[in-house]
């Protein structure tokens, strides 16, 4: 077992001098020195510095019905998120709220409800990863960073067809960019699209 | 100084209730107290109140505390899911290091809240159907960084009584935080 730190000793800090984006950060436990940072670790002490923050974004997404071509864009963000040294995960809730005039008794039970949850999405990288992970529960797919490709985030089951959310997905060091986000049939859908995003960049 | 830190163990699990973080400043090591938590509540009522259409749940008030929760470089995000039998759109309240305002996403967008204060009674999520009722979760969200705690409060969701199917409501919080006192 190796021995104890003490560090009973060690100064403590004040707030406004804490830069934890620069700072070194590493735990120690002093009732169990087995459960602190391990030495290995510091190698990677860029990692163990990174504080995890936290954004929202939410947009609305409301096109008339049956238009003909649906183009639509938003983009999340944030210093470094894709840096191959960042980690981040991004939950996508699609909210729908369908127009009366387009439901029909003929499209079951749960258009019932006009407010409608699709599938959560989920967009994550890890750290010393460039790949970036597309989930949600029907579909999973991967792209590199700097690249771009297209992808579904979710789906719905109505009025006898599937409709699959796409979007096309391009990512640079800073951002991740959706575009001609759409469904893939002409229809109304009165959608709101909330991003939760944290990211360790 | 900073040799020091070579010679820390091998972990075999954290304990972040007992544990410190070391942070080495202008090649100076000062010693933090921290701890990192995911913690997570459930809420379930079956008490249908018809006079005012609403369902109350008995534990109107819940909270999540641990020491330096709303310190200035503490960070946190707790999300809210509600729903009866079906699930309604989610609230998410993050707090990032260096705010003093926690930001709420709901199904109506964004909302800033300041610390140490108390909000008005807010709709936290909604559901509507196509015969025009819109049930609503609806409470209060406390931030007191002096007793290091966020409370919801009031809970209710409100205007059920059309639908004679709905006879209960839940909610499921969870907060994963990085408290900090620096």
């Amino acid at each position: 077992m190796p021995d104890q730190l003490n560090i009973s000793n060690y100064p403590t800090i004040d707030v406004e001098n804490l830069n934890l984006s620069q700072d070194f950060v590493l735990f120690v436990n002093n009732d169990n020195p087995a459960a602190s940072t391990t030495p290995q670790a510091l190698l990677n002490k860029s990692i163990i510095s990174k504080q995890p923050k936290y954004f929202s974004r939410t947009i609305h997404f409301n096109q008339e019905p049956r238009q003909s071509k649906i183009n639509f864009k938003t983009f999340l963000n944030h210093e470094n998120l894709l840096h191959i040294n960042s980690r981040f995960v991004c939950k996508i809730e699609f909210i729908v709220n369908f127009d009366k005039d387009y439901i029909a008794e003929s499209d079951g039970a749960a258009f019932y409800h006009k407010t409608l949850l699709l599938p959560d999405c989920y967009i994550y990288k890890d750290y010393g990863s460039s790949n970036i992970s597309i989930n949600h529960v029907e579909y999973s797919s991967t792209m590199e960073t700097a690249g771009s490709t297209g992808a579904t985030l979710s789906s719905i089951y109505y009025n006898n067809n599937n409709y699959n959310l796409k979007s096309i997905i391009t990512t640079t060091n800073n951002s991740i960019f959706f575009e001609n986000l759409s469904y893939t049939r002409n229809q109304h859908f009165d959608t709101r699209i909330n991003f939760t995003i944290e990211s360790c960049a | 100084m900073a040799q020091l830190i070579q010679d820390l163990p091998q972990p075999e699990s954290y304990d972040a209730n007992s544990s410190w973080l070391l942070i080495e400043h202008d090649n100076v090591l000062y010693k933090v107290q921290a701890s990192v938590f995911l913690d997570s509540y459930a809420l379930q009522s079956e008490y249908i109140d018809t006079a005012y259409r609403a369902i109350s749940f008995q534990d109107s008030i819940f909270s999540f505390s641990r020491d330096y929760l709303l310190s200035d470089q503490s960070s946190f995000c707790l999300s809210l899911e509600f729903g009866e039998k079906i699930k309604f759109p989610s609230a998410t309240l993050i707090k990032n290091a260096g705010e003093t305002n926690c930001k709420l996403l709901t199904f109506e967008g964004l909302l800033d809240i300041p610390i140490d204060t108390t909000s008005d009674v807010l709709n936290l999520s909604k559901y509507s159907t196509q015969n025009g009722r819109t049930s609503n979760f609806v409470g209060t969200i406390s931030l007191s960084s002096t007793q290091s705690s966020i409370t919801i409060g009031q809970l209710k969701l409100e205007n059920v009584s059309e639908l004679p199917a709905v006879q209960s409501g839940y909610v499921c919080a969870k907060i994963q935080a990085r408290a900090i006192n620096a």
